[in-house]
């Protein structure tokens, strides 16, 4: 994985980053949103996308001023060596258990529409041996996988996703701008939880090749990221209304297993979209998965770590198995994105790049202004 | 010039050489040393010049070289001619090479060796050797000429429209064939000899400023470190030198289309043509040139696009129909509209197995009979299709053992199988085929879905001589790098070469060249 042609370039950058926050926001989004904003969603989404957009902003500019390294030694390089261990050591963790809930959430959810039957712990070890396969195989082969993934799963879905429009009712948007604008500050840092996997760009760009253009990268998939998420809130909410919507856990799967073409060969599309969806939240895990043994790899200064996945393996299943039942897990997902996510998608970015403003030494990183 | 030529500079020779002598007789007694006991040999001694005192001989293998050849231009001008006019040279011993050279051998490519094993080697291949008496040295005589099979239709890759032309068994008729091609002096020929006893030709050909340097270097590094002591079909050298051989997946095309090779070269590939066999494999070859077949370029693009399509769906119902059906029958009923659950229900009636056990029947059995049908001759071939599919199929369904949807599913994916231009890269996909249904009897679609992963992380793995085997799906997808995929677009619009083999020379067009005179009127069509 450490080979000198591990390298991506920034159109790979955009599906891994778009194929990382989707993954596992997007079902649980018009739940959140109408709880927090009722008619109001759209607008607080867009809020949120905008200040989303300003904080990813503010990330590209610190890597900018350190291209072609990743948080450890962009911390080292803004305060002194050994901070950059912590924080590696810090994000390592807080990844690390990420994908623990991630991947519990994803068993539940494949048992659920998948295999009534089978027992999750199968389901979870299957996946999670799957995902080894690909995190070993290094950074490229992500890369390729996340382009090539990213349409297969989203196409699909948009296009089931039309169908319901006839049935649509946008006017439980109405009236418009009635929540307290307080309200809608105090809801942001719940939508961070739908935004979460950008924070793994500090770990991407160090295998960057066009450093350049990172920013328009960073731009454009912010764009995607809300268009989609506008698109299937959008659907959603005026599908079923906003009081339905907050009694839903998942109610993106809800409108598919609404949705009936007519005249298809498949009667419960809900079935085709888990099944792509399975591969969009196999892209996320894997991803993250890899981000947290670079990580530890950086942090053990170890040059081999095929072995680290393998070693990873049961203690992310042990961990994924610890919540009692799904709601448990969204809980726990909820207050990790809302407390710790927003640490590190936000504060350590931010604070790494004020602090950077004063200590002028950038050890080994060429000076760009972004 | 080109870097290219360092790589081929030929290896220090560490053969032990043997000298010629200046005596023709012990010159010959250790030719027929090395080469005792193989009786297709010919020696030939006969006296030369005007007063009969010059001793020749020649050496050739019987069948390998052109008797016409030897017979009139070599033996009869030495023979007769030599003696009807007299050397105007005082000193005709000392310059009797010369003579021969540049008056007698009316042949035209001749070379002068001092080596027994070179001598040895030549006469292997077909050349005539040309021993002279009291001189160190011998000439060796272009002859070669053996029965050959004409130029006939490939039969493994069959256009409707495009060239009729197939490669041969012979090395030189199959270069021809793709310099006939491209005549560009950039086009180069290179050629080694690999297998320590066949002694195989191989010409590695590719267009010199066009070509991707790196993946030629590649090529001529693992070609070159090949010790093998036989090279029986382009299939060895592909799998000694291709980058995975645990993959599945042939990432090196073989072809008998000398027009597919020749455009591979104006993309920047590199083709490695072996002799004794009409499979000229290119390098590097990717998932998406598998799915091309070159009649693709000679149709319409709205023709070739939709026919591509269809390609890439024939992929995917070669490898997902059978476990689909498994998945949805076992696991997911739910799926299935009503109707049509009802249908299957009544339609499976009374058969014993369980869907995942039924198509593994019928699948086994399409397999054997397509093996059974390739190693038959023709007409017992097509009986064998009948026997098969139709005689065992009706059979099978009335007897109630298989329902007849389960045919239905497998003679789709036969049929789907067969659209697959390249065959090794069908029977990949044929294999693949079983590990779905597997996986689709334990888990279902999840197990299916499982699977895909699998197959498409392997996917992303290879590489072929440096070249991502997926290229170029794997870089973001704009229509820019799709002109050759999915779609085929207009010739006009492939301006550029494909940006991942190319890195030279890119323009395939002149950018200044587009279809609007057509528009303006300013042709004469009035």
């Amino acid at each position: 994985m450490d080979r000198n042609n591990d390298m991506i370039v920034s159109n790979q950058l955009f599906s891994i980053l778009v194929i990382t926050v989707i993954g596992i926001g997007v079902l649980s989004l018009p739940r959140i949103l109408a709880t927090e904003a009722g008619p109001d969603s759209l607008i607080l989404l867009l809020l949120s996308s905008i200040i989303f957009l300003i904080i990813a902003l503010v990330t590209q500019r610190l890597i900018m001023k350190f291209p072609k390294q990743n948080i450890i030694e962009i911390t080292n390089s803004v305060l002194f060596k050994p901070i950059g261990i912590l924080v590696g050591l810090v994000y390592f963790i807080y990844i690390f258990i990420l994908i623990t809930l991630e991947v519990r959430a994803f068993g539940e959810i494949t048992k659920n529409f998948l295999l009534l039957n089978t027992p999750i712990e199968v389901i979870i070890i299957i996946f999670l041996i799957t995902t080894i396969y690909l995190v070993r195989s290094g950074i490229e082969s992500i890369a390729r996988m996340a382009v090539i993934i990213l349409p297969l799963s989203i196409i699909p879905a948009i296009f089931i996703s039309l169908v319901a429009i006839p049935d649509l009712d946008f006017t439980c948007f109405l009236p418009i701008l009635r929540t307290p604008f307080a309200d809608l500050i105090r809801a942001l840092p719940k939508l961070f939880f739908s935004f979460i996997g950008f924070e793994l760009i500090l770990i991407w760009t160090f295998f960057v090749k066009d450093t350049e253009n990172i920013k328009k990268t960073v731009i454009s998939a912010v764009g995607f990221i809300s268009l989609v998420y506008f698109i299937f809130t959008g659907i959603t909410i005026a599908r079923f209304g906003i009081a339905e919507n907050k009694d839903l856990i998942w109610p993106v799967i809800t409108l598919f297993r609404d949705v009936d073409i007519p005249g298809t060969l498949v009667e419960n599309v809900e079935v085709v979209i888990m099944a792509t969806w399975l591969l969009s939240i196999f892209m996320t895990i894997a991803i993250s998965y890899f981000g947290a043994v670079f990580l530890l790899s950086r942090i053990l200064k170890s040059k081999e770590h095929n072995y680290i996945p393998v070693i990873l393996l049961p203690i992310i299943y042990v961990l994924s198995l610890v919540p009692d039942n799904i709601a448990e897990v969204y809980d726990y997902l909820d207050k990790f994105s809302i407390y710790v996510g927003t640490v590190f998608v936000i504060a350590i970015p931010v604070m790494l790049l004020f602090i950077s403003f004063f200590t002028k030494k950038t050890k080994g990183g060429i000076r760009k202004n972004g | 010039m080109g870097d290219y030529q360092k790589l081929f500079e030929p290896k220090k020779n560490k053969g032990n050489k043997i000298n010629i002598t200046k005596n023709l007789q012990e010159n010959l007694k250790k030719v027929k040393e090395i080469l005792s006991d193989c009786d297709d040999m010919v020696y030939r001694e006969f006296n030369v010049g005007v007063n009969q005192n010059l001793k020749f001989a020649t050496v050739y293998t019987e069948g390998l070289a052109d008797k016409i050849i030897v017979n009139e231009y070599v033996l009869k001008n030495l023979m007769m001619l030599s003696r009807m006019t007299e050397p105007e040279v005082r000193n005709v011993r000392e310059k009797v090479y010369d003579l021969i050279k540049d008056g007698v051998l009316s042949v035209t490519d001749l070379e002068e060796v001092d080596d027994l094993n070179k001598v040895v080697d030549s006469i292997l291949t077909g050349e005539t050797v040309l021993f002279i008496d009291k001189w160190d040295k011998a000439i060796i005589i272009a002859s070669k000429g053996w029965p050959m099979r004409g130029i006939s239709e490939p039969e493994s890759d069959v256009v409707i429209r495009g060239s009729r032309e197939g490669f041969t068994e012979t090395l030189r008729v199959s270069t021809v064939l793709i310099r006939r091609r491209i005549r560009d002096p950039k086009l180069k020929v290179k050629q080694m000899k690999i297998g320590k006893r066949s002694k195989t030709d191989i010409a590695v050909l590719f267009i010199d400023g066009l070509v991707n340097q790196d993946i030629l270097k590649t090529v001529v590094y693992r070609l070159r470190k090949i010790e093998i002591d036989g090279i029986m079909e382009s299939g060895y050298v592909e799998q000694l030198i291709e980058d995975n051989w645990r993959s599945p997946f042939p990432h090196i095309q073989s072809t008998e289309r000398p027009e597919k090779v020749a455009a591979g070269l104006y993309e920047g590939k590199v083709a490695i043509v072996i002799d004794n066999t009409p499979f000229v494999l290119i390098v590097p070859t990717t998932f998406n040139t598998l799915l091309q077949a070159s009649e693709d370029y000679n149709e319409r693009f709205i023709v070739a696009s939709a026919l591509r399509i269809l390609r890439y769906i024939a992929v995917m119902i070669s490898i997902l129909l059978p476990a689909l059906y498994i998945a949805m029958l076992s696991y997911h009923p739910g799926m299935i509209p009503t109707e049509l659950a009802l249908y299957i229900a009544g339609n499976r009636d009374g058969v014993p197995f369980p869907a995942a056990i039924e198509a593994f029947i019928m699948e086994g059995i399409l397999e054997l009979l397509r093996e059974a049908g390739i190693r038959l001759p023709g007409p017992i071939g097509s009986t064998i299709g009948i026997v098969g599919g139709l005689v065992l199929g009706q059979a099978a369904v009335e007897a109630g053992i298989v329902s007849s949807l389960m045919v239905i599913v497998v003679a789709i994916t036969a049929i789907a199988t067969y659209s697959i231009p390249d065959y090794s890269f069908g029977i990949s996909f044929r294999l693949l085929r079983f590990t779905f249904m597997a996986a689709a009897a334990f888990l279902g679609l999840y197990g299916v879905m499982i699977v895909f992963l699998i197959t498409l992380t392997h996917l992303s793995n290879l590489k072929s001589f440096g070249i991502p085997y997926l290229a170029p799906l794997n870089y973001n997808m704009s229509i820019k790098d799709l002109k050759d995929t999915f779609i085929r677009a207009p010739l006009h619009r492939m301006k550029r070469r494909p940006e991942f083999i190319a890195k030279n020379d890119k323009n395939r067009m002149a950018d200044s060249f587009s279809r609007d005179y057509l528009k303006k009127g300013e042709d004469n069509s009035g």
